[in-house]
């Protein structure tokens, strides 16, 4: 049976335009992730402080997290750290922080955390949720320390003012 | 995404409904090259046979149970306490089993005998049912016994216990009594044992192979990258099950159901052969293949351009599944397409068409699932304000996503564009295909519900938030799920409407014209089954239309019995009408391009053509065949003179 051009061909519109939409889609969402970095701060401002800890946090460099807090925080916080094996039980991929607000009141600055997750380990797990914590920043000597944190969650006792 | 995903196996389910509807129409009434029967179903008589069969098969399972009692109290050496239940259980139940089975037998027997005097020598539908649920039955507990008494011998040997080789022994024997005593002298209507047969054999056999292939993968794998994981494998027990499967499978498939005629007829490329090849073995092999491969090459990108906290082998180590998986595939993929090829390619069938549909629509749910995952991490990243620390990281999902779509679209396209060139040929066979038009409703259908639940998803977020005047980014992230869903279904019915469009007008030129009303001289036609160009006229077989030269008149028209002389303007009428309706259906094989000038001569001569003349104009001839039943065939009426009845006139005139 010969073939013809048939005239009630089905129209590839639809699928031109899906394709150029969902192409479209990938090339602004790599644009939109790579060119979206963290907030640049100031040094020796309390948001860069806060922004060096919360990094520590992520990385799970305990070394450094303990070099960022106040003396007391230091000690309250060392046992807690040879105890939990902060860098081999840290998880923090999919997470990441927003500054909702910085108070600052001569030495001492109130900062409030909206830490957000999403599922990392299933791709094509949609699923976020978010959360708010609270930080406590002390200038001392002219550098911006924390003194209290709700977050990350092997110091979350001990650099709430707790001994641990 | 896990709404539209629980979707998945319903449609699935759906279509392996249909599929298997379509396999078992050959075991039905009217569907067999033999099958006489159009009478109506006797109720009554349909459930003595049910009531006889279901006890036939409940009397089998008592007997099973008690002989594997019975035979297990003679080996048990060990007891050294309590009573014998299990010998007066197998007993009793042997007792009443028995005797009973063996009434129902005999009954089964005389009501062979009493339809064989009526000249019914079918198997029949109620003992076919019975055997086919008894060897498979029998079949999978004889495989399960066959794994428990692999698993002790291979585990532990002195752990070997009789009662388990006994069970198997029951069972087997239960199988070779039903296949070599009861199947020849009673029979089976289809080929229903023989699939389910293959099928499990199959199964149990790749299931077997695909174990220790993968234990041979995953020792090489850890003895080459991580020495201290290595450990020695016990296979023999997956080999067993393999050598199980393997016989199973090689006496169902190659002994008896592949093979091109046996005392019951003709069995390869049989709507249930072409089930069993498509469904058991090119289908999951596909689909093994595809998912291997998308995971692979998804996993290397996210090790070379996305994020992981895993070292290199833990993170490659899926790839021992995963080639095992590959491989398989590939083999059950590679070997069943063969079969569909062997012996020269089949013509195309519903058979066929249900495979390419399948694939289709696995496809285009991997292509709208990953499109809708894709335009939702674009509306993530708007969504997403630049944080104090950290970032949204959604680069894994980016490139799992772009993979599935990559491989699913090319699957889709590739299988969408057979389909659309055998349409091209065929359109009318293609566009009345059950499995193109199941496969188009359960677009429309799922796509209908996910739209409007992705519609009401959106509407409640922003309304939820711009009543609590709580409208923000976050709102915008609430929304990925429901517009990546809606989006992509959006396209993919927006597509398949232009199908569905182009599908009705196709089936619609093919369609018979209905008469526009009774002609004032003659009787309609009486409505019947319809062929795709024909109508099939319920008459006596053999009656020839009436030999007038005149045969009616009616607003200007005259009917009339087609004459030698008028050939050349017939054929160039006909050629003119089939042009036109080629171009419609893009299709040749239409009424006016069938025939030959030799032909159309060759037909005047039988005097079975009626032509519609309005003065010395012929205006619209219709053809009509005699034989078993006489055929008529789409009328043809010129451009200038159609919708005025004629066409009615003549269907008229050649039904009475």
């Amino acid at each position: 049976m010969a073939t013809i051009e048939s005239p009630a061909t089905v129209s590839k519109l639809p699928l031109l335009i899906m394709a150029a939409v969902v192409g479209l889609a990938v090339l602004v969402t790599i644009a939109l992730v790579v060119a979206r970095g963290p907030e640049t701060y100031a040094p020796g401002t309390p948001e860069a402080a806060l922004q060096d800890f919360l990094e520590a946090g992520f990385d799970g460099d305990s070394v450094a997290i303990l070099e960022l807090v106040t003396d007391e925080s230091r000690d309250r916080c060392q046992s807690a750290l040879d105890r939990e094996r902060f860098d081999d039980n840290w998880y923090s991929d999919g997470l990441w922080a927003e500054l909702e607000d910085m108070t600052v009141v001569g030495d001492v600055a109130n900062a409030e955390v909206r830490f957000h997750q999403r599922g990392a380990n299933d791709p094509f797990n949609n699923s976020r949720w978010s959360y708010d914590e609270r930080f406590t920043l002390e200038r001392v000597d002219g550098a911006w320390l924390i003194d209290r944190a709700g977050w990350p969650w092997p110091f979350t006792e001990c650099m709430r003012g707790q001994p641990s | 995404m896990n709404i539209a995903l629980g979707f998945l196996p319903l449609l699935l389910l759906g279509v392996l409904i249909a599929g298997v509807w379509a396999g078992f129409r050959s075991l039905s009434p009217g569907h067999g090259g033999d099958d006489p029967e159009s009478m109506p179903i006797d109720t009554a008589e349909a459930a003595k046979s049910i009531a006889i069969h279901v006890g036939l098969f409940l009397s089998l399972v008592v007997c099973a149970v008690g002989m594997i009692d019975v035979l297990q109290s003679f080996v048990e050496s060990s007891r050294i306490a309590g009573t014998t239940s299990d010998l007066a259980r197998g007993l009793s139940l042997i007792i009443v089993g028995g005797p009973v089975y063996a009434l129902l037998l005999r009954t089964v027997d005389r009501r062979y005998a009493e339809r064989a005097k009526q000249g019914d020598a079918r198997p029949h539908l109620g003992w076919s049912v019975y055997l086919i649920a008894a060897l498979t039955m029998t079949l999978i507990a004889s495989l399960v016994s066959v794994s428990q008494v692999a698993d002790r011998l291979t585990d532990d040997f002195d752990d070997y216990r009789p009662e388990e080789l006994i069970q198997l022994l029951v069972w087997v024997g239960l199988w070779v009594a039903h296949w070599f005593g009861l199947r020849p002298r009673f029979r089976v209507r289809g080929d229903a044992h023989l699939a389910i047969g293959s099928i499990i054999g199959l199964g149990w056999m790749i299931t077997g192979i695909g174990a220790v292939v993968f234990r041979v993968f995953d020792e090489a794998y850890q003895s080459v990258f991580d020495a201290s994981l290595a450990g020695s494998y016990n296979i023999t027990f997956w080999l067993v099950i393999a050598l199980a499967g393997a016989a199973v499978w090689a006496w169902h498939w190659l002994g008896n159901f592949n093979v091109g005629s046996s005392v019951e007829g003709d069995r390869r490329r049989s709507p249930m052969w072409f089930f069993t090849v498509i469904v058991a073995g090119v289908l999951p092999g596909l689909i093994a293949m595809l998912v291997s491969t998308t995971v692979m090459v998804s996993g290397v990108l996210i090790w070379f351009i996305g994020s992981t906290n895993e070292d290199a082998v833990d993170f490659f180590e899926p790839a021992t599944i995963l080639l095992t998986v590959l491989a398989l595939g590939f083999v059950s993929w590679a070997y069943h397409r063969w079969e569909l090829d062997r012996g020269g390619r089949p013509d195309r069938n519903e058979s066929l068409r249900f495979h390419d549909y399948m694939v289709v629509a696995t496809s285009l749910v991997g292509v709208v699932g990953a499109a809708a995952v894709v335009i939702g991490q674009l509306i993530e990243a708007i969504a997403a304000e630049s944080g104090i620390a950290g970032s949204l990281d959604i680069t894994n999902t980016l490139i799992v996503a772009v993979t599935v779509l990559l491989a699913s679209a090319a699957v889709w396209w590739t299988q969408w564009s057979i389909v659309e060139r055998h349409r091209a040929e065929h359109a009318f066979d293609e566009s009345d295909s059950i499995f193109r038009k199941l496969y188009l409703i359960a677009a429309f259908g799922i796509g209908g519900l996910v739209l409007s639940v992705s519609t009401i998803w959106v509407l409640f977020v922003l309304l939820r938030d711009l009543l609590d005047s709580q409208t923000s980014h976050d709102t915008l992230g609430d929304l990925v799920g429901p517009v990546g869903w809606g989006v992509a279904v959006l396209g993919a019915v927006w597509y398949h409407l232009g199908v569905w469009r182009v599908d009705r007008t196709v089936l619609a030129a093919h369609a018979p014209p209905k008469p526009a009303g009774p002609s004032p001289l003659t009787p309609p036609a009486p409505s019947a089954g319809t062929t795709p160009a024909s109508l099939l006229l319920a008459e006596p077989a053999g009656v020839q239309p009436a030999a007038t030269s005149v045969l009616t008149a009616a607003a200007g028209i005259t009917l009339r019995q087609a004459e030698p002389d008028h050939a050349g303007e017939l054929f160039t009428l006909m050629r003119a009408v089939g042009g036109e309706q080629a171009l419609q259906v893009g299709s040749l094989d239409v009424v006016g391009l069938r025939e030959s000038f030799a032909d159309l001569q060759a037909r005047l001569a039988t005097g079975t053509m009626i032509v519609a003349v309005d003065g010395s104009r012929i205006v619209g001839v219709i053809m009509r065949t005699a034989g078993s039943a006489a055929l008529v065939e789409q009328p043809l009426v010129v451009p200038d003179r159609r919708n005025e009845g004629i066409e009615s006139l003549l269907l008229a005139e050649a039904g009475a």
